[in-house]
This record gives structure tokens, sequence and C-alpha cells, in this order.
């Protein structure tokens, strides 16, 4: 009867993701290992707006809205600081913004520090992990790059003044290092794609990662936004648009297809991870979230739907019917999802920085 | 005082007071239904599960009320002692309080049931789920 009773409540969703919610975190990275649980666990409260992390927004007053997913509790950022902007997140850490002064926050355990303000205007900042450091890069528009010394609360200059490069460029920052997507300027006035490059710290120089020539072309069509997330240990771009129209036309793509590619910039390429045709149809183009919890990857999108990539059959499954299912997805304004996955919110990562926060 | 029949899977007879009664969404409804002329039978639930959940309620009912002189320890100690079961009567009032619709006790079982897991090992959880799945089968 036992057996048969707890068959039975495990095939009731909502009684699943009742008990989760009681598990606290670490408990549900524990879990992670459960993969049934796991599964159903994740897309239920990802499907209603209860995912295992936290929402943040900017919201009217210039302020930071939170909540935290697994409670459904509220959060504001203590600092003070107005007009914030989210800059990244990392490991259930965010790095926020704003008129020039920088803070990082762990919101699981409501932990907030500004830093120390930097001595260049940076016109882009990214937080990451890099080779098991949590690293806090600002760059400006001369191509000066400090990163942040948590020892010191401190910024360190680590680009050397004569390899900067001042270009309009998109970064990426992914667990093995710092990855820039050049575009240089052509005599037409266009900026076309050049190469990536990684930032080495030790030697404060930008390698280039010498992309092939079929990467390199596809880079070249992809002017449109793209996103970029980890997933499985792969790092994916994800783009709305064509990256190749002579490829769109032999495959009978339409213009806008969503395509997932695998980004493998050490090896110079990037790789089509396959979707079946008709699955990737049904994704609306419409400014989605791409979510991962480094175990399943979901897109997000602004009306309120929730897809799942399959890796068993290569399609986008759609988890919710109806705007009514997940109310809490909905923010007017941009937003950023931190997945907080679990191992990462047990080591506290802010807990040896003080809390008293720099007087400007 | 008025009365409510409840009848349980094996057609035991339960005659509580209507307050009690109302505390079930669940049984609130099919009062506003079908009236209280009939008993209002509960197929879903066995005769021990709605005894205690009867027992529960009423508790917590006697609780709340003014000049109630029960303190929050002793509340909270007959929480501890009322979930100190075995793991299929914890299921069952689960699936029971799930049914019957009370928030109050569905949310003491799926806490209980959430601390259990806590201290397993993942290999007695995921024990406990392939017992689930089989038991599906």
């Amino acid at each position: 009867m036992g057996r048969k009773a707890w068959a039975m409540v495990m095939c009731c969703e909502e009684l699943v993701a009742l008990i989760v919610t009681y598990l606290g975190r670490r408990d549900l990275a524990r879990c992670c290992s459960v993969s049934k649980l796991w599964n159903q666990c994740c897309r239920w409260q990802l499907a209603h707006g209860r995912g295992l992390g936290f929402l943040i927004a900017p919201t009217e007053g210039s302020k930071l809205w939170m909540r935290d997913s697994n409670t459904g509790e509220e959060q504001w950022v203590p600092l003070g600081i107005s007009d914030s902007a989210v800059l990244g997140t990392c490991e259930g850490l965010v790095l926020i913004e704003s008129d020039g002064v920088l803070a990082i926050g762990e919101p699981s355990v409501k932990r907030w520090k500004l830093l120390w303000r930097p001595r260049i205007d940076a016109i882009s900042a990214w937080l990451g992990r890099v080779q098991g450091q949590l690293l806090i890069l600002i760059i400006d528009k001369s191509g000066a790059v400090q990163k942040y010394d948590f020892a010191n609360d401190s910024w360190i200059d680590v680009c050397r003044p004569s390899r900067r490069i001042a270009l309009i460029e998109e970064c990426v920052l992914l667990r093995g290092g710092c990855y820039r997507l050049f575009e240089k300027l052509t005599h037409g006035h266009d900026y076309v794609f050049d190469d990536i490059y990684k930032l080495d710290l030790r030697r404060g120089v930008w390698d280039k990662m010498n992309m092939r020539r079929e990467s390199v072309r596809k880079f070249e069509c992809l002017r449109i936004e793209k996103k970029v997330v980890e997933w499985r240990g792969k790092a994916l771009m994800y783009t709305l648009k064509v990256f190749d129209q002579e490829e769109e036309l032999r495959e009978g793509r339409g213009f806008d297809t969503p395509r997932l590619y695998e980004l493998l910039a050490d090896q110079g390429k990037v790789v089509e991870l396959l979707t079946r045709l008709d699955a990737a149809n049904i994704l609306s183009p419409e400014l989605p979230e791409v979510v991962s919890d480094d175990y399943d990857l979901f897109w997000i999108t602004r009306d309120r739907n929730v897809f799942k990539y399959s890796v068993a059959d290569l399609s986008f499954n759609k988890l919710v019917q109806g705007s009514d299912a997940a109310p809490n997805l909905y923010l007017p304004g941009a937003y950023f999802y931190i997945p907080d996955g679990g191992e990462a919110l047990s080591r506290n990562i802010l807990s040896h920085l003080p809390d008293v926060p720099h007087d400007y | 005082m008025v009365k409510v029949t409840l009848k349980s899977a094996e057609g035991d007879v339960f005659e509580v007071d209507e307050e009690l009664a109302l505390e079930s969404l669940m049984v609130k409804n099919m009062i506003e239904d079908v009236g209280l002329d009939s008993a209002i039978s509960l197929p879903n639930v066995s005769s021990t599960i709605l005894a205690k959940v009867i027992e529960y309620i009423k508790f917590h009912m006697d609780a709340q009320k003014d000049g109630s002189k029960k303190t929050s320890e002793e509340i909270k100690a007959f929480d501890d002692d009322f979930v100190n079961v075995g793991i299929p009567t914890l299921f069952e009032m689960v699936l029971a309080s799930n049914y019957l619709n009370v928030k109050s006790l569905l949310s003491l079982t799926c806490n209980t049931v959430a601390n259990m897991i806590k201290t397993k090992p993942p290999a007695e959880v995921k024990e406990m789920f392939t017992s689930a799945k089989q038991a599906k089968a």
C-alpha cells in the first residue's frame, strides 16, 4: 500500500512540487541524481513560474525586484543605488551596475556588496568563473580591461596598453575563459565579423582563436540578437535568424528559424545542434529567455510559453498551455533568471566579504 | 449543532460537526451541492485515514478557539506526533489531505515527506522512486 500511495503521489505533479518546495535548495541539488524527480519538479516549477532560482527585473523607482522562486519571497537590493541594470549572472550570483558603481549580490543568502568604484568608465562588465576563480571583468571604450580583486577590494589592469583593442564587440564569459567576438570596420563603414579572441589573463593579451572559414562565414551573416548559454558542459549559441542564407535555401528553412549552435571557440568553430525542423518552427522568435540549469534547457518566451529542449528527439516541447499558466514569468521589462542549480548555493560565495557597503 | 455524515471507502460512517466538516473545502463544496440530507461519500479515503484527518482538524479547531490554553509548543508537539507514522500511512494522508483539500494538513504531511527525503542519501531516495515506478507499473 505504501508503494501504491507513493506512486499516486508521484502521479500528481502538484504534490511533488509541494514536497519539493519544502526540500530546500541543498537537497534539491542532491536530488539532481534522481532524474525523475528533478525532471518532474523542474518542469512543473518552471511552468508555474516557480523555477529553481531567482527572477530579477528592474522596476519602477529604479530598483531591482527579485523573487525567490523557491519560496516566492520578494527581495530588494539593499544598497540604495538607483537606475540599476543587471550586467550578468553566474552560479547564483548577480552583478549589477548603477551610474558607474558596481555591486555583486548573492540573493539566496541575501548578501550584497558594493564594489570599489573602478578607475575606468566601464562600458561592459561580465561576471563568471574562469579556471575555478570567480571573475569580474570590466572593459572601457579604449579596450582597457580590469578585473576585480576580491581579496583587496580593488581593480587590477589585466590588458597591456599596447594590446588594447577598441572595437564594438560582443563578449561571452564561459567556464573555460573570456571570449570576445570581435567585429572590424570595413571601408564601407560596416562592421563585419573578425574573429573570436580569448583573454589570457596572465599575459594580458587577447589571443586570436582563428575561426575556421566556414564558421566565420556563419558569423558574417550573424548581425542579429543572439544568446549564449551553458548547458551540460557545452556553450550554446541560440539565434533566431539565419546564419547562412544559402544554407537556409538549401535546407528549405525559413529566414527566422530558431537554431542552436555549440560554440567551440578553442577549436575555432561553431557546430549546429540538430533540431527537428517542425519542432524548431514552433518557437516564437519574440525575445525568448534561454534558461539552463545545466541539466535541462528551457526557453521562456515573452508571452509566457515555456519550451524544453529534448535530447531524445531533438525537439522543443511546449510545457505550458495558455498565458495564465505562468503568471509570475510575465514581467514588463527585460529580466534575468538565475538558476541556482544547487551546488553553487551551498558555497555561500560572498560570505567572506564584508557586508558594509562602501560610502560613496 | 448540525451534524454531517461522512462515509469512508469501506463504508464506515463518521458523524462530525458541520463546522469541522467545512474545514475540508471538498466536503464544503459537496454540502453546498447536495445538502446535508445524505451521507457524503469519500471513496478515496479509508476509515483509518479519515479518522486521522478528523482528529487533526478537531485538535486544530480547538486550539484556535478563544480561550484555548494550548501553546504553540503543544500544537507543534501534536503535529510532530501526528505525522510520526509509518511511510504508508503518511503517503495516504498526503493523498487524503489533497483530495479533501485540507491545506494545513497537506502542508504538514508534504513537509514531513520532504524531511524524510532530506535525511536519506541519494541512493535511498532513488530507491523510493524506483519502488513507486514499479508500483505504478
